[in-house]
Parts: C-alpha cells; sequence; structure tokens
C-alpha cells in the first residue's frame, strides 16, 4: 500500500516536470531571447543584455503596436459578437428538444472538422465578391466562422444544466422580460459567459490563416507579423514579438481564473 | 384576501394516458389555509402551477375573486408560488433576494431596505441579511423564500411541499412561521402537502386528490370523522372496515349486527371506525359488541395497539391507553356514534 503510494507520488512528480518542460521551458527561452544580444552555446545564460528589440516595437514607426492594436480591435469585436450571437443559440441548443437539434449540433461542429484552409478559401473567394476582403471588417467577420461553434457549444453546455425555474419565479415576483435576463439569467450564467468569451478572445487573437487570406495581406494583426518576422530569423524580434502574443492570453487567464467556479468547467466537458 | 374558485379544471399532458387533473372543481374560501392532500402523481403540484399561471390547464377555468384569471400571465396574476427547492437567487443576499419584487416594482431604496428588515424580523432572522442564500441552512433558506413571496402582499400564496425537506424540529418551526404569517397577512393560501399530519395541523381546509381527482374537500377533522370513502378513511390513518348489509337502522357484517348513524346509506356499505375509538368492555350489554381474542399488543408511545381477531378471522385494530396481554379473551364495544359508514366500492 505504502509503495504503491510512493510510486504515484513519483509519477505525479514526473508528470509535473514533464508539463512545466512542455509549457513553461520554451516561455523562459523565449524571455530570455528577448533581452539577449549574444547567447552561444555553451552558455545557460545569456552574455550580453540589451533592450534593443523593446526599443523598436515602442519607437512610433513601430509595426508591432499597430498589429496588436488591429489584434485588439479584431478580437475585441469577435468576442462580444460572438457572445451575442453564441448565447441565445446555446440556449436554445442546451434547454430545448426539436426536430433536426442533432443535425444543427453538426453543422455547427463543421467549421471545427472540415481542414481550416478549405474554410478560408472558400471564405476568402465569397467574401473578395462581396467586397468583404482586405479590411477588419471582413477578418472579423470571418473570425466567427471558428469562434462561434465553441462559445455555442459553451453555452449549450451551461444551459443544459440549467432550470427555467429561477426565471419563472422572478416572474411571479413581477420582473419583465429585460429585468428576468439582466438580474436573474446573466448573473447565474456568468461563469459560461467568462469561459465562452475567453475562448472567443483566444481564438480570435491567434488566428493567422483566415486573417491572412481574407485580409489578403492588408489587415495586418500580430500572428501575421509574428509568421513573417520568424521567417526573417532574427531570434531577438521574435522573441519580443512572441512575449507580446502571449502576454494578453496569460493576463486574461489569470483574470478570468478567478471569476470561474466548477460550473463553468462542467460546460466544457461537453466539448 | 381572495377569494379562489376552480371550474371544472382538467388537464392532459403531451403523450400521456390518464389526465393530470380531470374535471377538478374547488371552491378556496377567502383568507383561509388550504391544503391540497395527495399522494405523489395525483396532480397537486400540477394544479398549483395552474393557479399560479405556470401551466395553462387543458379545460377549465380559475377565477379569484370571481373574475378570470385565465388569460393572464403569471407574473399578472398576484398568485406567488414558493417552490420545494426555494430557488432562491444564488447570486443575492438575503436582503436582494428579498427585496427583489420590491425592487421589481420600482420602489425606492429606502422603503426597500425598511420592509426587508421588518420581513428579516418577521422570520425571524434579523442578522442574515448580508448572507448569500447557499450559508444558509435549508430551513432557513425556506423562509427566506416565503419572505420574499409575502413582501410583494400577493393575493395568494401558493407553498409547494414547504415542510418536506425539514427535519422534524425544524418542521413546527416552519409550520408555526406559516400560520404566524398568514395570520398577520390574511392572504389566501394553498399548501401542496403528501403528509396528512401537515395538512392537518396547518390547515382550514384539506382538499384530499387521487389521480387527478378531488376526492374530499372538507375541514380536517371532517376528512378525519367523516371520510366520503374508504380511501379517504385509509389516508387518515382508517385501518378498521367491515362490509355489510343494510338492514333498517343498523348494518349487518360478518361478525356481527352494528347499530350505526345511517346518514342516508342503503344497500351495501362499509363500516369503518377509528381504532381510539373502539373500546375493551369489562361487561357488555350485547349491543355493538364482538368477542375476540388480542393476538398482538404493541407499544406506540402514546398508547398500546392491540391486534384483535374476532368471529371468522376478521381482525379489528384497537388503540388504548393501557395495555391488554396477547392472549386475552374479551369484548370490544363498537359506540355507535363512533361508527361511520361509508359505500361500498364492490
Amino acid at each position: 500500500m505504502a509503495a504503491r503510494h510512493r510510486s504515484t507520488a513519483w509519477l505525479r512528480t514526473l508528470t509535473l516536470v514533464f508539463i512545466s518542460m512542455v509549457l513553461v521551458a520554451p516561455l523562459i527561452a523565449f524571455l530570455l531571447n528577448a533581452f539577449a544580444r549574444s547567447w552561444f552555446y555553451p552558455h545557460l545564460i545569456p552574455q550580453q543584455w540589451t533592450l534593443e528589440a523593446w526599443a523598436r516595437i515602442l519607437s512610433p514607426q513601430s509595426d508591432v503596436l499597430q498589429a496588436m492594436g488591429n489584434s485588439l480591435l479584431i478580437a475585441g469585436v469577435v468576442t462580444p459578437t460572438a457572445l451575442l450571437v453564441g448565447l441565445p443559440a446555446g440556449r436554445a441548443l442546451g434547454l430545448y428538444t426539436f426536430r433536426g437539434k442533432r443535425l444543427v449540433e453538426f453543422l455547427l461542429l463543421l467549421p471545427a472538422i472540415v481542414p481550416p484552409l478549405a474554410v478560408s478559401m472558400g471564405l476568402a473567394v465569397n467574401f473578395l465578391r462581396w467586397g468583404l476582403a482586405g479590411n477588419w471588417v471582413g477578418v472579423s467577420i470571418a473570425h466567427l466562422v471558428p469562434v462561434l461553434p465553441y462559445t455555442i457549444l459553451i453555452f449549450s453546455g451551461i444551459f443544459n444544466q440549467y432550470s427555467l425555474e429561477h426565471e419563472q419565479q422572478a416572474r411571479a415576483l413581477g420582473a419583465k422580460s429585460w429585468a428576468v435576463i439582466w438580474y436573474v439569467t446573466l448573473p447565474l450564467i456568468k461563469p459560461g459567459i467568462v469561459v465562452a468569451g475567453l475562448f472567443a478572445f483566444l481564438i480570435s487573437w491567434s488566428q493567422y490563416l483566415l486573417t491572412l487570406l481574407i485580409g489578403s495581406g492588408r489587415v495586418i494583426t500580430l500572428p501575421i507579423l509574428l509568421f513573417s518576422s520568424a521567417a526573417g530569423g532574427n531570434n531577438l524580434t521574435i522573441a519580443a514579438q512572441a512575449i507580446l502574443f502571449t502576454a494578453p492570453a496569460l493576463l486574461l487567464l489569470l483574470v478570468t481564473n478567478r471569476l470561474l467556479s466548477t460550473d463553468a468547467v462542467s460546460g466544457l466537458g461537453r466539448l | 384576501m381572495t377569494l379562489v374558485e376552480l371550474n371544472q379544471i382538467s388537464k392532459r399532458y403531451h403523450g400521456e394516458q390518464t389526465p393530470a387533473l380531470d374535471q377538478l372543481s374547488l371552491t378556496i374560501p377567502s383568507g383561509t389555509i388550504v391544503a391540497i392532500l395527495g399522494m405523489s402523481g395525483s396532480g397537486k403540484t400540477t394544479l398549483l402551477k395552474i393557479i399560479a399561471g405556470l401551466i395553462e390547464p387543458s379545460a377549465g377555468d380559475v377565477c379569484f375573486d370571481g373574475i378570470s384569471v385565465k388569460h393572464l400571465p403569471t407574473e399578472q396574476r398576484g398568485a406567488i408560488m414558493v417552490f420545494q427547492n426555494h430557488l432562491l437567487f444564488p447570486h443575492m443576499t438575503v436582503e436582494q433576494n428579498i427585496g427583489f419584487g420590491l425592487k421589481m416594482r420600482g420602489v425606492s431604496r429606502s422603503i426597500i431596505e425598511e420592509r426587508v428588515a421588518t420581513m428579516l424580523a418577521l422570520i425571524q432572522l434579523p442578522a442574515l441579511g448580508k448572507r448569500k442564500p447557499a450559508q444558509l441552512s435549508g430551513g432557513q433558506q425556506q423562509r427566506v423564500a416565503l419572505a420574499r413571496a409575502l413582501i410583494v402582499e400577493p393575493r395568494l400564496l401558493l407553498l409547494d411541499e414547504p415542510l418536506s425537506n425539514l427535519d422534524a424540529n425544524l418542521r413546527d418551526e416552519m409550520r408555526e412561521l406559516i400560520l404566524r404569517v398568514q395570520r398577520h397577512f390574511g392572504i389566501t393560501t394553498l399548501v401542496v402537502t403528501h403528509d396528512q399530519q401537515d395538512a392537518v395541523l396547518l390547515a382550514d381546509h384539506i382538499a384530499l386528490m387521487s389521480s387527478g381527482r378531488l376526492q374530499q374537500f372538507g375541514t380536517p377533522d371532517a376528512l378525519f370523522y367523516r371520510p366520503a370513502d374508504e380511501q379517504v378513511a385509509r389516508f387518515f390513518g382508517g385501518v378498521n372496515f367491515l362490509s355489510g348489509e343494510i338492514d333498517q337502522q343498523s348494518i349487518r357484517t360478518s361478525i356481527g349486527t352494528f347499530c350505526a348513524p345511517m346518514n342516508g346509506a342503503s344497500g351495501r356499505a362499509v363500516l369503518t371506525i377509528r381504532p381510539e375509538q373502539i373500546q375493551f368492555c369489562e361487561q357488555s350489554n350485547g349491543t355493538n359488541t364482538v368477542t375476540g381474542i388480542v393476538e398482538h399488543c404493541q407499544f406506540m408511545g402514546i398508547y398500546y395497539r392491540h391486534t384483535v381477531r374476532t368471529t371468522n378471522d376478521t381482525r379489528l385494530i384497537v388503540h388504548s391507553n393501557t395495555p391488554v396481554v396477547a392472549g386475552t379473551t374479551g369484548d370490544i364495544y363498537l359506540p355507535p356514534e363512533h361508527i361511520w359508514l361509508v359505500r361500498s366500492e364492490a
């Protein structure tokens, strides 16, 4: 019994070490690289430090800040739109049974199953025709394609375990429709809103292919910039941009983590 | 103060063979507490939801003070239902929960605060206003739910199994509270319960339901001592039933002929008598008396329960304050004034 306990403890430690190696080590490498003028084998840390990359990023002619602004704008439009569409759709899927429900669920998952390149090409052709290519509006709409399945499924998971009785009670106590939504429904599903919003933001924020194709190279977001820098091969620039790319996501996770309860995570079980 | 009339209410759920409610009519006097009593599946909660306006009846009409409310949505009926699982809003404090109805009516904050404080005092939880529902016990949550409903001064208060989630002493407290606030506000109150004791202790009138039909409506003692049929009698703890033939002013059964008030009975009937009304007697004068042997004597806490075997292996249950040891042979007396005849079901 004791031996077995010791072996599971050992296994747990090993798993933790592995996870931190895979997840944290690259981040540390990026952090060091972003400030390293020269860093050669066999030195464990850089020999010379510099703020050169950051000076460039913060300079008035910086393309990085502009790309970050674009990314924020698009994710900032996509997230509330996805919530606004995903909430009622997820509510309908989670609460009610109706003819063709399975089909709707399947269709919703399609963008996640079909290869992204195929989806993007198809979208690009049509968006060009409609004049939505090459601007941030078109890119935002395109981002909704991979984002919406996630938000809808999260909300349908939340509403699957939701009882209408609280709303009935509120109505019986004299609450009008908007008041029921504002004072009862929204607070009750707040964890779901946080999770769905987080997903929507992160999916939009890290979108490369759709932005590239629909934006026609005119909408420059952080991932677009990051990919071209990566091709350029300047470690200092790559690392600094990668940190800027990761930081908001991590920050968002930390903030929302506090808002989350176990209820929200149960909704994720359906994904 | 609202008089509630239910007129030929029927409810058939989609795809169900038997109706949940079958042409049920009932008048609930203004300002009284009426218990809707029945086993689970008897349609009592369905009835409550129809009155509240949460379910639409398939047929029939609901009237408050003589005016049909059938087409009024729940928020305009002024009938507030307090659910068994209390349904407090988990993200609001106790004060916010109680004040919710007033806030929805646009009442000013200072008045809400004042009224909420009064309510908290009434439900005897004055210090818990700032807590969240999850930090309260089941009984406290139930009381908050009651206060939340009462604060809007509804025309009608509908309580769905208000006592069933509580343990014994909390039940007594909650029952007291319901009675106190009902008297305080004079609100017509309907209580759904499956527990005949709760119904007897709470209600001015009891409506006993069985498979979607009203079986009997009357005061608790009427249902107790003058049941409409054998089923009602059994629900209220009736155990002695003897079927027989009416013969003038008496009924002839397999164990003897008994004098009883006839109440218009004729032909075949069933004699019933409560076990505490039967007496062991020292010497018999013959009438309404049967000879039997005590098979079993069990102490029940306040009384002794005896199983007495009489002629033809017919058994009667007799309660008494003093024990009669098993094996004793003797006479038992069925006082005519305590015998009640119900119609024969066969």
